[in-house]
């Protein structure tokens, strides 16, 4: 569990994974019954982001978790799955 | 150049219904018109007089009466066809290509398509057997759709589909297995419509109907075998004859008892056209272009460059985004299909221009790109093989970075997610499909828009493959250049930039197009080119450019491929027709119709609302959502109302009489 003093946020993987896909399946996601999203699962694959798309998933990280994303943290490593997010949010976190 | 509607078979209406199928069509040809009742036959013609404007009226028959036609298009060498038809025996009436056509068939059978370089789309009769005859031309320029009556014997055709939903007898619903194809290739596959009963006789095909049969046959299709191709002349013999054959293949197309223009769009292509019909056949030449206010998308300074130098009486138009919201409705009752993009809009406009300068004939540049190798589909698939041999080299991915039209404008941030995109499936490049994988899988991620629930869950893996099962005997030797050529061909070309942006948006305006890059021998010759004369690295129409860089100004030919776009989501959402669009789409507008799953509408609207350049995807889904909506509305919902036909000058009644004919021409 780690705590981000500055958005004094006490954040868990598994919140952390929750927030997000409910980001996604509320605003990018071409919304259709019974989708969900597998923590593991490529988003790129999924077609649920692409280029553009992700601009708009780092602005939300930014804003909920009060971070900045940097230009080169945009990368597939952490932002391609639920668990990739939150595993990047774990080493921000750290940092 | 016309319209076409006809019924065959004991189902056959008489006068009155089939005037009513004919006032659908009245933009296709606002001359004159005429109609033929038979035994179990009606065919009716709207006619857009260009050749013998005297003596062409249709339907028209041969001589001694056996067979009638109907006809929409050129033959565009019906010189050289009835000079050889006179010498082995024929006798002709009028100097009309119809003429030709007729005893061209009765001469050589469905055969006599082969020897016809042209675009046309015709049913053709033969009281003998009773049996009729219709057929396309081979990349599919003129349109011709059909559909079989609950009896299962009686046939409807026409140029466009508004024409046979005018028949009470045709019920009018949505075939939802077409809206997944034009979501993944944005045209339906096959002889799928958008409409459910409603099929399209596939381009380069002919059908016959007669005796309670109907047989459809594919008599030419796109073929490129390694055979073919001529590896030993040089660049120069090849240039020669690529000149050569352009330049014919536009001689031809000037033939017109009418005055013929260009399109110059500033490109090219068009430049080319333009400039060979002005320099060495038709000296004084108009010329036409489209312009935007929005300015990213506006190519007037490069029209008006070329229109210039090469001294053409030059007009032009400019379109902002108002007219295009306003205008996108109009132009689907014209194009009778969802869009991906407004792109048509503004062609419609330009054909308006040309009718209004009082011209009907025009060459355009379409087709140049994919037989001469001009898309950027054709890099980019190039470039993923090139990367599938390295899966793990950062540099050979970079090369996508090349691509300007589709890089993603976020720039460098993103360029992760965008080679991501590209890396699906890298390696799979023994599939058939593997050039459009990239844009059917991006078309098919819109699925779950539709309300539907078995489409809107439908795998895109299965389309890809039922789609990719279809391809012709021999394509996986075929070089992977050309593998893409034939799926731009099949699809965009002429699913949708033959159609959408071609013979509706012009025909709406009783325009006519002509295609010199389609013409039979351009083709033929591009076929025996090696393909690295098409694209040379990633040059693309490496030899084009060659063949025309001295004459043309470097400005145009050093230009890099500016694709041609309309302003779209922007035009709809941001421009000043905002609300009602946002009406249009509200939940219960889309509940309203059913197509869409409202929540998920809402939420595209939500994202292209925040920002002002929406990303491509959303781009093209809320265009489609839209233009789906106008579709609906004018032509499953909507009342057919037929024009006023023009002067009704051909009126033929076989059915009560023997020969000779009781025919009254006016």
């Amino acid at each position: 569990m780690i705590t981000n003093q500055k958005a004094n946020t006490v954040l868990d993987d598994a919140q952390v994974i929750e927030d997000v896909r409910s980001f996604i399946c509320g605003t990018m996601l071409i919304d259709a019954p019974g989708q969900t999203i597998d923590p593991d699962e490529s988003l790129v694959q999924r077609g649920v982001i692409d280029s553009t798309g992700v601009l708009e998933l780092a602005g939300f990280l930014e804003q909920r978790y009060a971070i900045r994303v940097d230009d080169d943290e945009i990368t597939t490593e952490n932002m391609d799955s639920l668990n990739a997010i939150a595993a990047y949010l774990r080493r921000k976190f750290a940092a | 150049m016309c319209g076409i509607v006809g019924q065959i078979g004991p189902g056959a209406c008489g006068r009155e219904p089939l005037l009513r199928m004919m006032g659908m069509l009245t933009h296709r040809g606002p001359d004159e018109a005429g109609y033929l009742l038979a035994e179990d036959l009606a065919f009716g013609h709207l006619r857009l007089s260009i050749v013998d404007l005297a003596c062409g009226q249709q339907p028209m028959s041969t001589a001694d009466g056996r067979y009638w036609i109907t006809f929409n298009g050129e033959i565009f060498n019906h010189v050289e066809l009835r000079q050889e038809l006179e010498a082995a025996g024929h006798v002709f009436r009028t100097r009309s290509d119809t003429e030709v056509l007729l005893n061209a068939f009765r001469e050589w059978g469905p055969e006599c398509l082969e020897r016809f370089n042209g675009q046309w789309a015709f049913a053709l009769w033969d009281r003998d057997t009773r049996t009729a005859f219709l057929a396309r031309d081979r990349f599919g320029v003129r349109p011709l759709f059909y559909t079989t009556l609950a009896d299962g014997q009686t046939i409807l055709f026409a140029s466009e589909i508004k024409a046979i939903l005018a028949d009470d007898r045709v019920r009018r619903h949505w075939d939802v297995q077409a809206l997944a194809d034009i979501f993944a290739c944005w045209a339906s596959e096959g002889d799928r419509t958008p409409f459910a009963g409603i099929r399209q006789l596939p381009a380069g095909s002919w059908m016959r109907v007669g005796n309670g049969r109907v047989e459809v046959k594919k008599w030419w299709d796109v073929d490129y075998s390694p055979d073919l191709i001529d590896w030993s002349r040089s660049d120069e013999s090849w240039q020669e004859e690529l000149r050569a054959a352009l330049d014919e293949a536009c001689r031809l197309r000037l033939r017109a008892d009418v005055t013929v223009g260009t399109y110059l769009s500033g490109g090219l292509d068009s430049s080319i056209t333009t400039w060979l019909s002005k320099t060495r056949h038709q000296p004084n030449l108009q010329t036409f272009s489209i312009g935007f206010r929005d300015a990213g998308y506006d190519e007037s300074r490069f029209q008006t460059m070329l229109a210039q130098e090469l001294h053409t009486e030059h007009h032009s138009v400019s379109v902002g985004r108002e007219e295009i919201a306003s205008s996108l409705a109009r132009t689907v009752w014209h194009t009778e299909t969802p869009m991906h993009r407004t792109a048509p809009v503004p062609l419609m406009r330009l054909s308006r221009l040309v009718r209004d300068t009082g011209l009907k004939v025009v060459l355009t540049g379409e087709g140049a790109d994919e037989v001469f190798g001009g898309y950027d589909q054709f890099k980019e698939t190039k470039i993923r093989r090139f990367w599938a041999r390295s899966p793990g080299s950062p540099w050979r991915r970079r090369l996508l970075d090349r691509l300007e039209g589709n890089a993603p404008r976020t720039g460098a941030r993103t360029r992760a997610f965008w080679y991501a995109f590209y890396e699906q499936g890298l390696r799979d490049t023994d599939r058939p499909g593997y050039s459009h994988h990239p844009r059917w899988r991006n078309g098919l991620s819109l699925l779950p828009l539709l309300a539907d629930p078995e489409m809107a869950s439908r795998d895109p893996r299965e389309w890809m493959a039922q789609v990719e099962a279809t391809v012709p005997s021999g394509f996986q030797q075929w070089d992977p250049l050309s593998q893409a050529q034939y799926w731009e061909i099949r699809q965009f070309l002429a699913g949708y930039l033959l159609s959408s942006q071609g013979d509706r948006v012009s025909m709406a305006n009783g325009v006519e197009g002509r295609y010199p890059f389609l013409d039979v021998n351009v083709f033929e010759l591009s076929r025996r080119m090696p393909p690295r004369l098409k694209m040379r690295v990633l040059r693309e129409k490496h030899l084009l450019k060659q063949t025309f860089r001295d004459v043309l100004p470097s400005a145009i030919v050093q230009r890099p491929k500016y694709p041609y776009r309309a302003p779209d989501a922007m035009a709809l959402v941001h421009g000043p027709c905002r609300q009602e669009v946002l009406d249009g789409l509200s939940p219960e507008a889309v509940a309203r119709r059913g197509l869409f799953r409202p929540q998920a509408v809402s939420r595209l609207l939500d994202r292209v609302q925040r920002t002002e350049e929406p990303a491509a995807r959303d781009n093209m889904a809320l265009v489609l959502v839209y233009s789906a909506h106008a579709v609906h509305d004018q032509l499953i919902d909507g009342a057919m109302e037929p024009s006023a036909l023009p002067p009704l000058t051909t009126r033929v009644d076989l059915r009560a009489a023997a020969r000779p004919l009781e025919c009254q021409i006016t």
